[in-house]
């Protein structure tokens, strides 16, 4: 469990995350891969926080809270907006809401 | 509280059996084309990253990441998926034919775990009580971050009547 072995494997779940984003097709399939990439960064930011000298920074953790916190909020406001899309247009495919497309 | 650099041989085992099951799952949520398992495969993947998080002595902040991201996020989501379109796609299975495994299964958790709760109860003080995770951010949330600490209850106060509002039913039509 080196600095090195973390940030690799945060690297790596932030790339599939984006990998998630761009290919797939349905809102809530982007939605948990944007909650992926959260989860890589807060895996970077404890990595840092646990290898810091010979203590643990504890501001690291402090940081992981909020953005657990906001990822929450955020999933409660996105959710609730995908439930008024399907409301509107009867789909969650990405390629079939082209209401604002000129 | 000091980073014990001098890592034993568990630690980095069960770091890799980690890291290897959190990017398994991750993969399988960006790839699966039922969206109800890949919801299963992202509550997995937040599962580990919680253990993950106990490696590395933020036991506060695994505990709210299986709380919040496991268990209001991830049904969340589940929720969502059976109000959305994706009902047809779903093969929700009623029969009881996995009654056994489901016996088994537990049979198996039950005996993994009581040895160990056993074992962890018969010591007196297992984590130290001055000098630990949440002590510490406990002080860091009411001196230097206090602000944000408060800002961030406005903030779930806003989310949760924007939530409301949003998703709530028209009452013109």
């Amino acid at each position: 469990m080196t600095l090195q072995n973390l940030l690799i494997l945060s690297t790596l779940l932030f790339i599939i995350g984006l990998y998630g984003v761009l290919t797939r097709r349905s809102l809530i399939q982007m939605y948990m891969a944007i909650e992926l990439m959260f989860n890589a960064v807060n895996i970077n930011f404890l990595s840092f926080a646990y290898f810091n000298g010979s203590e643990i920074n504890f501001k690291g953790h402090v940081f992981v809270l909020f953005i657990i916190t906001v990822a929450a909020v955020e999933a409660a406001v996105g959710l609730a907006l995908i439930l008024a899309i399907y409301r509107r247009s009867n789909t969650i495919e990405a390629d079939k809401l082209t209401n604002l497309k000129h | 509280m000091a980073c014990p650099f001098t890592l034993t041989f568990m630690q980095n085992i069960f770091f890799h059996i980690l890291a290897a099951l959190i990017l398994i799952f991750a993969i399988l949520t960006v790839t699966l084309k039922n969206t109800f398992r890949a919801v299963i495969a992202f509550a997995a993947t937040l599962l580990f990253t919680g253990g993950l998080y106990l490696l590395l002595q933020a036991e506060f902040t695994a505990f709210m990441q299986i709380l919040i991201y496991v268990g209001a996020v991830a049904v969340l989501t589940v929720f969502v998926i059976m109000l959305t379109s994706e009902i047809e796609d779903l093969s929700i299975s009623r029969s009881n034919q996995s009654k056994g495994l489901g016996i088994l299964f537990s049979l198996v958790l039950a005996i993994l775990l009581i040895p160990i709760v056993i074992k962890i109860s018969a010591h007196s003080a297992v984590l130290n009580p001055e000098n630990n995770e949440i002590f510490k951010i406990g002080e860091l949330f009411f001196s230097d971050y206090a602000i944000a600490f408060e800002i961030t209850s406005i903030l779930l106060l806003a989310a949760l009547i924007g939530a409301i509002v949003i998703a709530g039913k028209n009452e013109k039509k």
